[in-house]
């Protein structure tokens, strides 16, 4: 087995959840590998530290007969948002199943191909707009008839950002290159690309962000920062990264609005 | 090789499974009476599962105030969702479920948020500097020191992986269970568990290897 293997293994071994084989394995191993033995005793010890936390004592003797009050006044009822999943959990057993999984399809599809779908349903003049996405130049320009009933049309190209992933291929080689000379202020191009990844991809951003050495990873998000707030964009980052959930962001969040906040 | 396995304390002993060795879910006779409109059965479920529930909640929220909040939430979202248990597995790991998203949904909407942004503010390193547990008595010795400190690395640990370690190590659910409870494979429970001992490790490496070493 192999070193890395075996170590993936040790917290198994401990816990004597392996096959005997397995087991066997492991010892064989740590009879001939002093770091393995020694990472074996500290997780060993880390172990028997957590079983040693005491119980927690009761809180609250009474919690029962406040839980039965307040379900008594009310507070156990559904929520507004329960009762539209009970709904939709109902309507998706019922006889719509067929017409709503159609529906589904045909939106995919739709999406897959990012055209406008156009549904005549019948007696009607014009058509009914399922759905407007964006255009795809590849698609013939006439509207393309389906059973005589629903008809695919190319729309024009809407403004729905899309990250192209050769920019964040650049992003990773040119981020590369500025960790290794953390002190070079020629990287406008790598902050330039950063607020782009910051508006188009916030938990792509954060994960970048987390590639940057520690000691530079201020300087880095100060820079961009400013460079975010010298193009209009630092409040649009902001409230993309406060829809990440994500710890890192908040810390993030906060060292643009510090930024933003010392450069006014 | 003289290495020996820590076999003395069996996965689950301490939770649902210890509960009944026949496999018949001892809490199935008040679940019916309280599904058949009978609050009162629900009160004794609550002082049944209260203990557990409030422990692991301590433990996932390092602050007594907030799990005795969640407590609360646990079982009125238990008693709101009931309807769900389907019998399938054992009560207990329903009541666990319900108390592990109630954990996380309390941190999701305010705990972390303060948290991080406490840290931040005070210039420390995100995640370095999470709220500490409160103190008992016994922390005017060294054994006190020792849990408070075991207690603030578990509470640096990601919920991801607290989650896992927590319900393994402390309250002793298997493997399975815990895959039951948090909605994962089983082989992800235990990369995590590995992952969550690693990462305390790290934080209580001297004491660990001193404790570790003596056996």
């Amino acid at each position: 087995m192999m070193h890395s293997q075996l170590q993936q293994r040790l917290s198994e071994y401990l816990d004597g959840t392996l096959t005997a084989r397995a087991r066997a394995r492991v010892e064989e191993h740590l009879g001939c590998c002093q770091e393995c033995r020694n990472e074996l005793a500290e997780l060993r010890g880390t172990v028997r530290l957590l079983r040693s936390l005491p119980p927690v004592e009761d809180a609250d003797e009474f919690l029962a007969t406040r839980v039965l009050a307040r379900i008594e006044a009310g507070d156990a009822a559904p929520t507004w948002r329960d009762r539209g999943r009970y709904a939709l959990a109902s309507a998706l057993s019922s006889a719509w199943t067929p017409a709503l999984g159609a529906a589904a399809a045909l939106f995919i599809v739709a999406t897959a191909l990012r055209v406008q779908i156009d549904i005549k349903l019948p007696g009607s003049p014009a058509p009914a707009t399922a759905a407007v996405l964006g255009g795809n130049p590849q698609l013939a320009a006439q509207p393309v008839s389906l059973a005589g009933e629903i008809h695919l049309v190319q729309t024009p190209v809407h403004s729905r950002r899309r990250f192209d992933p050769v920019v964040l291929e650049e992003v990773s080689g040119v981020h590369r290159a500025c960790s290794a000379r953390p002190h070079d202020v020629e990287c406008q191009s790598f902050r330039n690309k950063l607020v782009e990844l910051a508006l188009a991809n916030p938990p792509r951003f954060l994960r970048e962000i987390e590639m940057v050495p520690l000691e530079s990873r201020d300087r880095v998000l100060s820079e961009v920062s400013l460079e975010a707030a010298r193009t209009g964009h630092a409040q649009r980052v902001i409230y993309g990264l406060r829809r990440v959930d994500d710890p890192r962001a908040f810390g993030i969040v906060v060292h643009f609005q510090r930024t933003i906040a010392s450069r006014e | 090789m003289t290495t020996q396995p820590i076999f003395e304390r069996v996965p689950g002993a301490g939770s649902a499974s210890a509960d009944n060795d026949q496999g018949v879910d001892p809490d199935l006779a008040l679940v019916n009476r309280w599904r058949g409109g009978d609050l009162r059965a629900f009160g004794e479920l609550v002082r049944r599962h209260q203990r557990k529930v409030f422990g692991l909640l301590t433990r996932m929220l390092g602050d007594r105030d907030d799990a005795e909040d969640a407590v609360q939430e646990t079982f009125l979202n238990l008693h709101r969702h009931g309807h769900r248990f389907r019998s399938e597995s054992r009560f207990s790991t329903f009541v666990y479920r319900v108390a592990v998203n109630a954990a996380l949904n309390r941190r999701r909407s305010q705990g972390r948020r303060r948290a991080h942004l406490d840290a931040y503010a005070n210039g420390q390193a995100i995640g370095h500097a999470l709220p500490s547990s409160p103190r008992g008595p016994e922390d005017a010795t060294g054994g006190g020191e020792v849990k408070a400190r075991v207690q603030r690395c578990l509470q640096a640990l990601p919920e991801t992986l607290r989650a896992p370690v927590v319900l393994y190590d402390i309250e002793g659910l298997s493997y399975g269970e815990i895959a039951e409870v948090l909605e994962i494979a089983e082989g992800t429970v235990k990369s995590r568990i590995h992952r969550a001992r690693h990462a305390l490790r790290a934080g209580l490496a001297d004491l660990a290897r001193e404790i570790g070493a003596a056996e």
